[in-house]
């Protein structure tokens, strides 16, 4: 799994602008288009979530961990992570709402969708040709889309 | 080698997908006394309530499991016996199933009430997918039922009951609902929300008989009075199913006793899950932790070192989640201190719909309450397990504030105790 992707956040480049939010939210709409996707309800839901704490900007969301505490908890085998790609994807059709896997997710990351009774996160915009939508979205690059070692060298100033 | 595992069910599974991690070869056995393919007991309420989306079932996982993990399932056989010198399980039938490594992943049955007229018909436990079906045949012909208990499976069997049009009460031996769980001011407001909803919800009643001849047609309670019911649901807890440990040198207190590898006393057998006794990390005391997440992982855990992998099963918590009537609720460690040493911060919004409590033991967070939100509940529960300081993060926790940001000073200090690789990933 080393060759896994995810997406990886550089807090020193994040402004908070929060456009990945917004992208993460259209692309998560029925339309998939911005305005569209604002009057749409119940409403879309981002899965990336930038807080800012301390003057630390810190974009948070999915981290498909080795050992996916969410997967462990999940009692109705809605949730499961490819041993291939390592990425932990929540299968909507099974997902009942039970709410395990919020709490237990360590980074906060699986919220609770009310409106649709699913739990939702981070699913790397799969199906989507270019990639993560939020990486896509950011206009100072700091998240990139990729393995842990394409990640550890971008990190290193 | 030959691996066996007694069990089809959470902690099972754990371990068949972690021995299937390392070794994709070698023999699986998996034997249960249930005839399905693994499905999730946690489930059978919200079947019962109508909840689960349409289309989707019970299982588990996908039809070809036992095949894509090549596990030959030996499934409707119960195990009867367990020879330790000649290292074979013994099936209801007599076949002999020989192991090398052996799980004992039996779970546990519902907790016997003791009440005379138990044995009556319309009397369910509620813990298979056999009650679920009886119960389904049941409430066709039922026009009152009687939970007894009011923890979260009792309130979620009345929600199907009631989904069922079933005239469903609840009695409860305490004096509100939740009451292992929750305080008074949170359990009676899920009381009165049942109320409004049409169930009954009574409070500080004992059973003392099931009337009926054959089949149950009431309830008689401690002060005299009764309710008629053709469906009793009792949900008195959990007894774990240890029969099998009987006469061998695996050390039974309540449940099956394990080391931090999930291993008995007797050479080459295992235990995990609702049968197993674990070490809780909050609490700090040896206990039954009948959870899923609790299951999975000692399954887990189990799993790598039968097949010789090293891993430590670092401790059980308790966790608690469930929704009643578009409420979300999660309660987890300890949230009823006893004794001295505990600071703990509650606040009610009735009105909003909205409670939380927090347990604090000196520097350590070690009880949690959410209702009504419950976003950012697994922060909390990993500073619970952790065991971290959070004494310089503790006014935002009780403000209510829980983003993982918050969290981030604590793991830059106190980065032993967040070695894993997608913390080091969030830290510059
Ligand atoms: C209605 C309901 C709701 C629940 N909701 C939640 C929830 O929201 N969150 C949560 O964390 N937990 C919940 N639980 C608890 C959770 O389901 C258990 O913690 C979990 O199922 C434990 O898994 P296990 O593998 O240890 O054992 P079990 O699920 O009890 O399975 C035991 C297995 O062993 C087999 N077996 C037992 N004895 C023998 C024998 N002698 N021979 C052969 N096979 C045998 C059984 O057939 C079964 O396959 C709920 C339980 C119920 C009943």
């Amino acid at each position: 799994m080393r060759n896994s992707r995810k997406v990886y956040a550089r807090p020193d480049l994040c402004t908070g602008c929060r456009s990945c939010e917004i992208a993460c939210a259209v692309e998560h709409s029925a339309s998939k288009e911005l305005l569209s996707a604002l009057f749409e309800s119940p409403p879309p839901r981002y899965r990336m979530d930038v807080q800012a704490v301390n003057g630390v900007k810190l974009p948070v969301n999915c981290r498909h961990c080795t050992e996916p505490d969410c997967l462990f908890a999940c009692k109705s085998g809605a949730i499961s992570k490819d041993l291939k790609t390592g990425e932990v994807q929540i299968n909507l059709a099974k997902c009942v709402g039970c709410w395990m896997c919020v709490m237990v997710c360590p980074f906060g990351a699986v919220s609770p969708d009310m409106d649709r009774a699913k739990a939702t996160k981070c699913d790397l915009c799969t199906g989507s040709a270019s990639g993560p939508a939020c990486v896509q979205s950011c206009p100072t690059k700091a998240l990139i889309y990729g393995n842990a070692d394409e990640f550890n060298a971008w990190r290193q100033p | 080698m030959n691996y066996v595992i007694i069990g089809n069910s959470a902690a099972a599974v754990g371990a068949i997908e972690a021995i299937r991690e390392v070794d994709t070869e070698s023999s699986l056995i998996v034997i249960s006394a249930e005839p399905e393919s693994a499905y999730s007991r946690a489930l059978i309420s919200y079947e019962l309530a109508g909840w689960l989306p349409q289309g989707a079932n019970l299982e588990l996982r996908s039809s070809s499991f036992y095949k894509e993990k090549n596990v030959q399932p030996m499934l409707g056989r119960r195990a009867i016996g367990l020879d330790t010198t000649t290292k074979v399980v013994v099936l209801d039938d007599g076949e002999a199933v020989p192991y090398d490594r052996l799980l004992l992943a039996t779970g546990g049955s519902p907790q016997k009430t003791g009440v005379p007229g138990e044995e009556k018909l319309g009397v369910f436990g509620f813990r298979t997918y056999g009650d679920l079906i009886a119960i389904h045949q049941a409430v066709k012909n039922a026009r009152q039922a009687v939970v007894l208990g009011g923890g979260c499976i009792g309130l979620q069997a009345a929600s199907g009951l009631h989904h069922h049009k079933v005239e469903t009460t609840i009695a409860i031996a305490s004096d509100h609902p939740l009451s292992q769980i929750a305080d008074a001011e949170c359990g009676d407001f899920f009381q009165a929300l049942f109320e409004k909803n049409g169930i009954a919800v009574k409070t500080g009643l004992q059973p003392v008989e099931f009337t009926g001849a054959d089949s149950v047609e009431g309830v008689r309670f401690y002060d005299g009075t009764s309710v008629p019911a053709q469906i009793v649901i009792t949900g008195k807890g959990v007894a774990p199913n240890v029969e099998l440990a009987q006469g061998t040198l695996i050390r039974v207190d309540r449940g099956i006793l394990v080391n931090d590898h999930m291993a008995t006393d007797e050479a080459g057998i295992y235990a995990a899950g609702d049968v197993a006794v674990t070490w809780d990390r909050v609490a700090c005391q040896s206990t039954i932790n009948a959870v899923w997440p609790g299951a999975y992982q000692q399954g887990r855990v189990a799993g790598f070192n039968m097949i010789g992998v090293q891993r430590r099963y670092d401790g059980s918590m308790r966790l608690n989640a469930a929704e009643f009537f578009g409420v979300p609720f999660i309660s987890m460690g300890i949230v009823k201190p006893k004794g001295e040493g505990y600071e703990t911060h509650s606040r009610m919004l009735k009105e909003k719909g909205l409670y939380w409590k927090l347990v604090f033991q000196g520097n350590l967070l070690v009880g949690a309450v959410l209702m009504g939100k419950v976003e950012g509940a697994g922060v909390l529960s990993n500073l619970m397990r952790k065991r971290v300081d959070v004494s310089t993060i503790k006014d935002d926790l009780i403000a209510g504030r829980s983003d993982f940001a918050r969290v981030l000073p604590l793991v830059k200090v106190q980065s032993e105790a967040f070695g894993e690789t997608e913390y080091r990933e969030l830290i510059q």
